[in-house]
């Protein structure tokens, strides 16, 4: 052992990888997530007005336009992770602090993305409500209407998490793993990720768990939270001791 | 101030693909001491970037110890923020402007000083505005060279990092360094095949070849490993009698020869007489002649 | 610079000696610091320190704590001292045996001493000195 007395403390240096790069994703995610939005609450807008102009609007648009955020951040959960990673452990970072950062950026996105989210949709149940149209949202099992702020943002939170940590989990699979076991484990992550969305009546085919509409909050969220507690498992063990790519120009 | 840090490979073997596969290192073995510039020699595939990696912790051996101030650094908190390694590629987010790369590290460094990558900027003329992926490969180069000297990290790597500058730059590089290795003391690995240029600044010399260690002493005991003669071929030939020749070369009347081991001084004595003229062997020529053999540690290697 | 068969500090410290010899760098006049033969000369710091610390040893510079290195006062004549002494060994006496080798008579050697005069005006020794 060194007599080294050292001012950086191991805490302190853990802390610095989490928070920057959990600094780092989530503000590199907003940036580009900025151009999202414009786009999505544009289509919105026009969706709307074009159904009710040529026909009958009978639900919110925005239900599945804005929400769309928590699939949006699992496309940047498959970018931005990975691209800092060299950055990240080059700089002198544990890999453990990068997950770390990952998690606390994937919560932080979640929240954030889905509050917009809600707001964009309360502002269409507003406009809705004085259009005298319907504001109702379908096989969605934690709200029933674009009105429903709470309920939104709940429901894409836990979303918007799943997807990010999936995202990452998949790209540092890859990454790790190789073509071929890197997609067994997009299988297994894509499965818990769908499989967390559809708990919150999301995802390609809502109606395979609609019985669980039935379900209360209270047994759906933990599940949902489960779920992503499994995929950022498979993110840390993939993470955890990931050997870096060689310089490309040497051995 | 911190402590240099000194780092040790132990019998390390990295082998990148499955089974069979040649291995990048094969029971490798040698010491950087704390507070020396190091030089790590060898040719391409020699597995220099596979060695300065474990350093960094960017990877695990296959076997063997790793330890860098006397831990197994790989995901050790402490001991990876004090291992800065700069690789030609350079590690950096090529999208966003070199103002986010360096405050990415400002952010991760402990010793990192924000002034002095600042005045390195001006000096190696790189506007921190421009993206990395806009930098022509020199400046590219220089960026890297600027991270690994502002970091002030205990153990900074230099692998290969400044190849891609021209030779000014380069110097401006060499300069730059020691400067800042003398104001601020700190363990130095530099791998460069540019040897001559840098020669002079290595205390230590470790060399690999074909991912064995080939070497791994003082740069002095190097170059005390051979030496260069020339003069008249028969007065030359006769001091090759107690010495193994590493290489020969005639020039008409005229012999140069390079022996292995150092001449005595009644050897000396007799060469000045006979008129040959005695040189030391470069870092470079010894490299070229050491790394020419089949594989002369093989025996001893085990 | 520093090509010579020796190793480097040992070079150094001829050069430095050299220079004390030829006035170049007066007694109590400060020597370049490690740092600055190092940049300098783009040499490894360790390498300078290596040759100072022969000269240290020798006496032949000191150090001055937090001024840096000077020639040390004694040290010019001293090392003038010691290179007279050897001089006809070292110097001359390979001189002579090469012109034997070359059948050049002695008497050829002293005419061309005779007509070379002394390069430099006055010897820059100490008095009492001189043989």
């Amino acid at each position: 052992m060194s007599a080294t007395v050292s001012p950086v403390t191991a805490q302190a240096q853990e802390q610095r990888g989490t928070v920057t790069s959990a600094y780092t994703l989530f503000l590199g995610t907003w940036q580009i997530g900025a151009y999202f939005w414009i786009a999505v609450a544009t289509i919105t807008v026009a969706v709307a007005y074009v159904i009710d102009r040529w026909g009958d609007l009978e639900s919110s648009t925005g239900d599945g336009f804005l929400g769309s955020a928590p699939a949006f951040l699992g496309v940047m959960g498959l970018i931005m992770p990975p691209s800092i990673l060299t950055l990240h452990v080059v700089g002198g970072a544990t890999r453990r602090s990068l997950f770390r950062g990952t998690i606390v950026a994937a919560v932080g996105l979640g929240i954030t993305f889905a509050l917009l989210g809600a707001i964009g949709m309360l502002v269409e149940s507003l406009v809705l409500d004085a259009l005298d149209l319907p504001t109702v949202t379908l096989d969605a099992h934690l709200y029933d209407s674009s009105g429903d702020f709470f309920g939104i943002w709940l429901s894409w939170s836990l979303s918007g998490l799943s997807y990010f940590l999936g995202g990452a989990a998949i790209a540092f699979g890859y990454y790790r793993w190789g073509a071929l076991l890197g997609t067994v484990q997009t299988i297994g992550v894509v499965l818990l990720v769908l499989g967390a969305d559809m708990l919150m009546g999301g995802g390609p085919s809502p109606q395979v768990l609609g019985g669980v509409e039935s379900l209360s909050a209270v047994l759906l969220v933990p599940l949902s939270l489960l779920a992503s507690a499994v995929v950022a498992l498979i993110l840390y063990l993939t993470l955890r001791d990931i050997p870096l790519k060689g310089n490309p120009a040497s051995s | 101030m911190t402590t240099p840090y000194g780092a040790e490979l132990t019998d390390v073997t990295v082998r990148y693909g499955r089974r069979t596969d040649e291995a990048a290192l094969d029971h490798v073995s040698f010491t950087v001491r704390p507070g020396t510039i190091t030089g790590l020699l060898g040719r391409n595939g020699a597995g220099k970037s596979t060695a300065l990696s474990l350093l960094a912790s960017l990877r695990r051996p296959t076997s063997g110890t790793v330890l860098v101030n006397g831990v197994d650094p790989f995901e050790d908190a402490v001991v990876m923020a004090g291992v800065q390694l700069v690789r030609e590629s350079g590690d950096i987010l090529g999208d966003t402007s070199i103002n986010e790369t360096l405050g990415y590290y400002d952010e991760l460094r402990p010793h990192w000083d924000g002034d002095y990558a600042r005045a390195l900027l001006d000096q190696f003329d790189v506007d921190p505005r421009t993206t990395p992926a806009k930098l022509s490969r020199g400046k590219k180069s220089a960026l890297g060279c600027i991270v690994g000297l502002a970091s002030r990290a205990p153990l900074t790597i230099f692998d290969e990092s400044y190849l891609g500058m021209d030779a000014p730059s380069r110097y401006a590089f060499y300069d730059a360094l020691l400067d800042d290795y003398t104001d601020h003391p700190r363990t130095i690995v530099v791998s460069s095949h540019l040897i001559e240029e840098v020669e002079r600044l290595f205390e230590d010399v470790v060399m690999l070849h074909r991912g064995r260690t080939l070497v791994s002493e003082t740069a002095d005991a190097l170059r005390n490993r051979a030496v260069s003669v020339v003069g008249p071929s028969s007065a030359v030939s006769k001091l090759a009698d107690d010495h193994r020749v590493l290489a020969t070369r005639n020039l008409g009347g005229t012999t140069q020869l390079t022996l292995e081991g150092s001449l005595e001084p009644a050897e000396i004595a007799l060469a000045r007489d006979a008129g040959i003229e005695i040189a030391r062997v470069s870092i470079q020529d010894l490299f070229i002649h050491l790394s020419q053999e089949p594989d002369p540690m093989k025996e001893d290697a085990r | 610079m520093f090509d010579g068969p020796e190793p480097i500090y040992i070079q150094i410290a001829d050069q430095i000696r050299a220079q004390i010899v030829s006035g170049d760098l007066p007694e109590e006049s400060q020597v370049m610091s490690t740092t600055q033969y190092a940049t300098t000369f783009r040499i490894n710091p360790a390498t300078a320190a290596k040759a100072f610390a022969i000269l240290v040893d020798e006496g032949l510079i000191e150090k001055r704590r937090g001024l840096g290195m000077f020639v040390a006062v004694g040290a010019h004549d001293r090392l003038v001292k010691e290179r007279r002494d050897t001089y006809l060994e070292r110097v001359f006496r390979p001189a002579v045996e090469q012109a034997d080798l070359l059948g050049i008579p002695r008497s050829e050697l002293i005419a061309y001493l005779d007509e070379h005069p002394e390069t430099l005006p006055a010897p820059r020794v100490a008095e009492g000195e001189t043989r």
